[in-house]
């Protein structure tokens, strides 16, 4: 049997932002290993941010995980001498520990992660065999339909949903009991119930998640649904490049149908009701329900106008209610615990909880569930981590594509419905991307204008074209060849989109760039004016130089500059041709002496 | 009596019938709300947002937006001004900038919207789309720079035609209108009705031209130069002119072919007695032996090749007889060359028609005797207009001519063609009389005229026998008759299509009506009764009277379905492999 | 075709399955098969059991996969339900990690704690990158 693995991890910070550190760290304990004839027996591994900035630099040594902070040269030998050849932790080198915390956790539910998340949508996922239908059972799966079928009348089933407060989870907000309620009130013996899967934000994965780790939670919520508005038929719309989603659907569709949790006379009460799946080919404007409902009708996915709503006229002209995969994983511990006990969780006007994706600049990516209300704050620094390296927070940016990006002095912020609205973001379908002080605003602005117009469908005009310029003037300013003009510009038009198109796509594609312009206005004007770019990302406005009092003349950047913009004799300072540079950044990353900057 | 809704539009109460779109109720108290995408009875995509208005704190689409008991409308509010100006400002940025060269200029949609809605400056300007023109269909050129993707044509293929040839292809601003997998229109499903360019608010798609080449031909002094008119073009031709719609301009129309330059003036009608006399000929040797019934219509350049491409197992019941002007033009280069002694060869057949489709039908080689095609050009009135424009003729002004003889006579059974029903009505006018042995007492068939999609009638005979009738125009109609057909749901003995909705009044060639005016006339009945008004003042009404027609059978053809008439005057079709983007 | 009663008597058969709690009868690995999981090779994990444990004779283990708990940046995340103990979550496996941990603890009871969770100060110190071996 093979002893525990030796690995010494060593985080000198060098990376992240000081230069306090020495990164001699690393040679040296190299150095030791091989003086002692460690070297083949330990691994050692030089590890980038740890995020414990203020011990630096930090030796762990594994398998005991023992913490080594404000690590010298000379503790190098110690740790070598005392705890690798002897076996015993140098105490006096250890952090105390009051100061810095470090234990072994076994199970993941235990750590600060997940300490101040509420699972509701998420509740089974990880935790049960998406597989496995008696898995599902066992952890209640199916009695809130089995109590919905033969306790409640479908009146009494929306009066719940109502009162429970739940709201759309797919970007609009919608509540959940009006929506079942417009389509209850259709005289029309066929109607429709549609799953909402086709997640398309860019950095959002809630859906897809719920879907591969819990399918039978949606089942269970579309069978309720449909018993609610007199729905026989139900639909699950969801991304073809979603694989994995797709094949435990199936799996558990079928599983369902021979329960009889599917099909004519569910649990033996007479109510039909059955379920199938139809593939989106990944544009993400069937997001949006008309486009979604053309789609599953076989045609191009494009929206109409609204109204008729789809409660009203829906797919193949029949009442349908759309719901979102996250909002439908929600019901079922509506019904077993009570619309009260669910709308006891969050706000005033933002019922229950929801999930995130968090991604961008924070430690802990991944996906969380919180309760309406915790604030920004609290899920990007508490549960999210913080950011990475020490760098300063700069924006969130929430609600993908849709929505805005949300500057510092609002962290305090409770996360709700309307209060994202009011910030000129909005809730989307839960992405959040958390951008630290290097990322420059309008180049953000840029990124989403690009998804966007290229998810239009190009069926309105505003939309179809009014991106397109958008894009363009943006291209323009992070070229350095913005103008004032070109910024009332982009308020106008922006302004003008929103308004003038035909769906929720075109009418929030301006978002980013209008709540950039709002927060970040002087990174717009130091575009345009200054021709720069202060968190030096938009390439063309960079700048390379060398510092001549830095530089010892080695001749490593002009060597592998791939233009031959650098001149300059051996042993004497360098020169940077900024005409010729195309800034692609080679020469400060080789650079061994820290000469080349950028301004 | 129909459900009524009250609301409010700019302050003023509106009350409309329940389903009454804003865009209409607006109509009725004399707001014309701007509009481009929108094409009544074809297309409300609300794709463009031209049309927007405020309800409540939304700006939506009023062409689309029914109206709701106390809805406050405001059609004139500095945002939906804005709005509106913006929308226009974006598809002008994005299309062709080429008014002065293009042949919509004066009737184009978007330039009048751009006049109207006060654009005088562009605020936002960018990158336009490239796209290569779609010139290879024999018919229809596609310009795609030009295009402003309101989808009338794609609604018009896919809904009035079911032919679904094109559609929306791309995302966003690389959409196109486009053909499957990008091919050409010309190898698509493609039946070259034109009824695309009718709908057409801009000059994104317009016929091929041959206006240079007719030229050519007529300064070629080697050249006898012969043209024919069709009977649609001559309650038409005037529209282009600023005559009101309807208005019959046969006499001025003969005027000014002669002053192009034309060397003989002939009536497609002569054409159209001679395919009843051949068609009803075949239709009467059917009606006996019983067999290949039901037969059909070949006339219609558009639906055979729909008979052809789509249903390729009832080829055999189309009517072998060649199409009137190709019938008329084996006959100018067999019988008129010898009678007037010139070189087949020399004389150039131009046919004036409604019609694009014509276009595509003139090149096929099916049609052709010695490899000499039977027509050499095809114009459409369009055309036909923009040369005796070219030359400044004042054609209001225009004393009547008359056509040449020996094929400048037609009857009223010929004029009729030019609508639908009207094939129909004259061979029946005919075929009724050689079956019966007696004259008709009315001859006016009524109930194969007018607008409705799929126009049945029983025609009983004196010895009791009947011919069963089905009129169709419009190919969506068509393709259920013809599925009816197939499952043999319905048994007919004659069925006449016209591939364009109203027939050739209304033709894929015709004048362009804007949208704005086809909301308000219907241009097809305005069309079809000046195309019966002639029918009542032709001094003869059946083809079979037509003493010209009489006179070429003695001369020269022997009897219908002669073994010179099949020669002349009968073709044969060929089954067509096609996609399809349904 | 099951009835509501049936609900019940199959959520009883199967509490034990999903029991997280050291009260559990049978041994229960569970791999993070979700997208995450895949991605970062948990499919080859799910071979290796069931290569090891299908039909095995000296052991009784339910193999089984989970879903995504939210943290796929530590994928393929395993969870070891032992009878008796704890549950424990292991992160960034690969096969070779997991043969140990069958090894080790499945079949020794000693849990493998360096591919444990790894907390120092709410840091989480297993998801380092690494700059350079």
């Amino acid at each position: 049997m093979a002893t525990q693995q030796r690995q010494i991890v060593v985080s000198d910070g060098i990376d992240c932002h000081a230069k306090h550190a020495d990164k001699n760290i690393v040679k040296m304990m190299r150095r030791a290993l091989t003086k002692n004839n460690l070297a083949d027996q330990i691994e050692l591994v030089r590890a980038g941010c740890l995020s414990l900035c203020e011990f630096e630099p930090v030796v762990i040594v594994y398998p005991e995980g023992i913490v080594y902070s404000h690590v010298t040269a000379s503790d190098v030998e110690a740790i070598v001498k005392e705890h690798l050849v002897a076996g015993t932790p140098v105490e006096r080198l250890i952090a105390p520990e009051n100061e810095l915390r470090s234990e072994r956790i076994p199970a993941i539910d235990n750590i600060p992660f997940f300490k101040d998340q509420v699972r509701i949508a998420l509740r089974n996922c990880g935790m049960i065999d998406p597989e496995n239908i008696d898995e599902y059972i066992a952890v209640q799966g199916y009695k809130a339909l089995a109590k919905v079928l033969t306790t409640m009348t479908p009146d009494q089933v929306i009066d719940e949903m109502k009162k429970s407060g739940l709201r759309g989870r797919g970007g609009g907000g919608f509540p959940t009991g009006n929506k079942w309620e417009f389509a209850a009130k259709q005289d029309n013996t066929v109607k429709y119930m549609i799953c909402n899967g086709d997640e398309g934000d860019p950095g959002a994965f809630m859906d897809r998640s719920v879907l591969e780790s819990d399918p039978h939670s949606v089942l269970e919520a579309m069978t309720i649904g449909g018993y609610a508005i007199g729905s026989h038929q139900g639909f699950i719309y969801v991304r073809a490049e979603y694989p994995v989603a797709v094949e435990r659907l199936q799996l558990a569709i079928e599983q369902a149908r021979t329960y009889g949790l599917l099909g004519d006379n569910i649990l033996g009460t007479g109510f039909a009701f059955d379920i199938d799946i139809r593939l989106g080919a990944g544009a993400f404007v069937c997001g949006e329900e008309t486009a979604l409902i053309n789609s599953i009708e076989g045609k191009r996915g494009m929206p109409n106008p609204k109204p008729p709503f789809p409660a009203v006229s829906g797919l193949w002209g029949k009442p349908t209610v759309i719901n979102n995969v996250e909002t439908l994983a929600s019901i079922p511990p509506i019904f077993l615990r009570g619309a009260d006990w669910f709308s006891s969780i969050g706000t005033e006007r933002s019922k229950g909880t929801k999930v995130f994706a968090l991604g961008g600049n924070i430690n802990h990516t991944g996906l969380v569930e919180v309760p309406m209300g915790t604030t920004l704050r609290q899920v990007i620094f508490d549960i999210g981590g913080g950011i990475p390296k020490g760098k300063k927070f700069k924006a969130v940016q929430t609600g993908g594509p849709s929505g805005g990006c949300i500057t510092e002095e609002f962290l305090d912020t409770p996360i709700e419905y309307d209060t994202l609205i009011k910030l000129g973001s909005m809730m989307g379908s839960g992405g959040m991307i958390i951008m630290d002080e290097d990322t420059c605003m309008v180049d953000v602005a840029r990124f989403y204008l690009d998804f966007t117009k290229d998810e239009s469908c190009g069926k309105c005009s505003p939309c179809r074209i009014g991106t397109v310029r958008l894009l363009e003037i943006l291209e323009k300013i992070t070229m350095g060849k913005g103008t004032m003009d070109d910024l009332d510009a982009l308020r106008n038009l922006g302004e003008q989109i929103k308004v003038a198109s035909l769906c929720g796509l075109g009418q929030t594609a301006p978002n980013p760039v209008l709540s950039t312009l709002n927060y970040f206005y002087d990174e717009y004007v130091a575009h345009v004016v200054e021709k720069r770019c202060p968190a030096g990302v938009c390439k063309s406005l960079v700048h390379y130089e060398i510092d001549a009092q830095a530089c010892k003349g080695c001749g490593v950047c002009a060597k592998n500059c791939p233009v031959e913009a650098i001149t300059g004799e051996i042993k004497s300072a360098h020169l940077i041709d900024d005409d010729l540079c195309i800034r692609c950044g080679t020469c400060a990353d080789v650079c061994n002496f820290d000469a080349v900057a950028t301004h | 009596m129909a459900e009524l809704v009250k609301f409010m539009i700019d302050g003023q109460e509106v009350e409309v019938e329940k389903g009454t779109t804003v865009l209409e109720a607006a109509k009725s108290v004399g707001i014309a709300i701007p509009t481009l995408c929108y094409l009544k009875g074809i297309s409300q995509t609300s794709g463009c947002r031209v049309c927007l208005v405020e309800a409540g704190p939304k700006l939506l689409a009023s062409c689309s937006l029914v109206a709701e008991p106390n809805m406050q409308i405001k059609t004139n509010t500095q945002k939906v001004r804005s709005a509106r100006k913006t929308v226009v400002e974006f598809l002008l940025s994005n299309h062709k900038e080429e008014c002065t060269l293009c042949s919509r200029t004066g009737n184009c949609e978007l330039q009048s919207l751009s006049y109207d809605l006060k654009i005088d400056r562009m605020h936002y300007t960018g990158r336009r789309k490239e796209v290569a023109l779609d010139d290879v269909s024999p018919s229809l050129v596609r310009d795609q720079e030009k295009c402003v993707l309101c989808g009338r044509c794609v609604a018009v293929c896919k809904n009035t035609q079911s032919v679904s040839a094109i559609g929306l292809i791309n995302r966003g601003f690389e959409t196109v209108v486009g053909s499957p997998f990008g091919r050409s229109l010309a190898e698509s499903t493609c039946i070259n009705c034109g009824q695309c360019i009718m709908v057409c608010p801009v000059g994104a798609l317009q016929e091929r031209e041959s206006i240079d080449d007719v030229w050519d031909a007529i300064a070629d002094p080697q050249k006898v130069v012969v043209v024919q008119t069709a009977p649609a073009v001559r309650v038409a031709l005037g529209e282009e002119f600023g005559m009101p719609i309807g208005t019959r301009v046969t006499g001025k129309m003969v005027s000014a072919l002669r002053m192009l330059g034309f060397d003989k003036v002939f009536d497609t009608d002569f054409g159209a007695d001679l395919t009843i006399m051949e068609e009803g000929t075949e239709l009467i040797t059917r009606l006996t032996s019983g067999e290949q019934l039901p037969l059909m219509t070949s006339c219609c350049p558009g639906w055979v090749k729909f008979v052809e491409g789509q249903f390729p197992d009832l080829i055999p019941n189309l009517s072998s007889a060649k199409s009137p002007h190709e019938m008329e033009g084996a006959i100018i280069k067999s019988y008129f060359a010898k009678k007037m002694n010139v070189n087949p060869q020399d004389i150039v057949v131009v046919s004036i028609m409604p019609c694009v489709g014509k276009k595509y039908e003139q090149q096929r080689e099916e049609l052709s005797v010695e490899g000499m095609q039977d027509v050499d050009y095809v114009l459409t009135t369009r055309e036909l207009a923009r040369m005796i424009k070219q030359l400044g003729i004042d054609f209001v002004d225009l004393k009547e001519g008359e056509f040449d003889d020996p094929f400048g006579r037609g009857s009223g059974a010929g004029v009729i063609f030019g609508a639908t029903g009207g094939v129909a009505e004259a061979a029946l006018r005919t075929v009724y009389e050689i079956l019966a042995g007696e004259e008709l007492d009315t001859i006016e068939y009524t109930a194969v005229r007018g607008l409705d999609g799929i126009k049945e009638n029983e025609l009983e005979l004196p010895n009791g026998q009947k011919i069963r009738t089905a009129v169709i125009h419009g190919l969506a109609n068509a393709r259920k008759v013809m599925d009816h057909i197939r499952k043999g749901e319905k048994n007919y003995d004659f069925i006449e299509v016209m591939a364009c909705p109203g027939g050739c009044i209304a033709g894929g060639g015709q004048p362009i009506v804007p949208a704005k005016v086809r909301s308000k006339v219907d241009v097809r009945a305005l069309r079809a009764k000046a195309i019966y008004a002639e029918d009542v003042d032709m001094p003869i009404r059946k083809s079979h009277k037509n003493p010209d027609i009489k006179r070429i059978y003695d001369e020269f053809l022997g009897e219908p379905n002669s073994h010179v008439a099949h020669e002349l005057l009968h073709t044969h079709y060929k089954a067509k492999t096609q996609s399809s983007n349904e | 075709m099951i009835t509501i009663e049936d609900l019940d008597i199959i959520a009883q058969k199967t509490k034990d399955r999903i029991d997280q709690s050291p009260a559990r009868t049978v041994i229960r690995i569970a791999t993070c098969m979700a997208t995450g999981g895949i991605a970062a090779g948990s499919q080859a994990i799910m071979d290796l059991m069931h290569t090891r444990f299908d039909g095995s004779t000296d052991v009784e283990v339910q193999v089984v996969k989970k879903g995504c708990v939210g943290m796929c940046r530590l994928d393929p995340l395993v969870d070891v339900l032992v009878p008796g103990n704890e549950k424990v979550t292991y992160v960034k496996m690969d096969k070779e990690r997991m043969q140990r941990v069958i090894e080790e603890h499945i079949l020794g009871g000693q849990v493998v704690a360096e591919y444990t969770l790894h907390v120092a100060n709410d840091h989480l110190l297993n998801d380092y990158t690494v700059l350079e071996a």
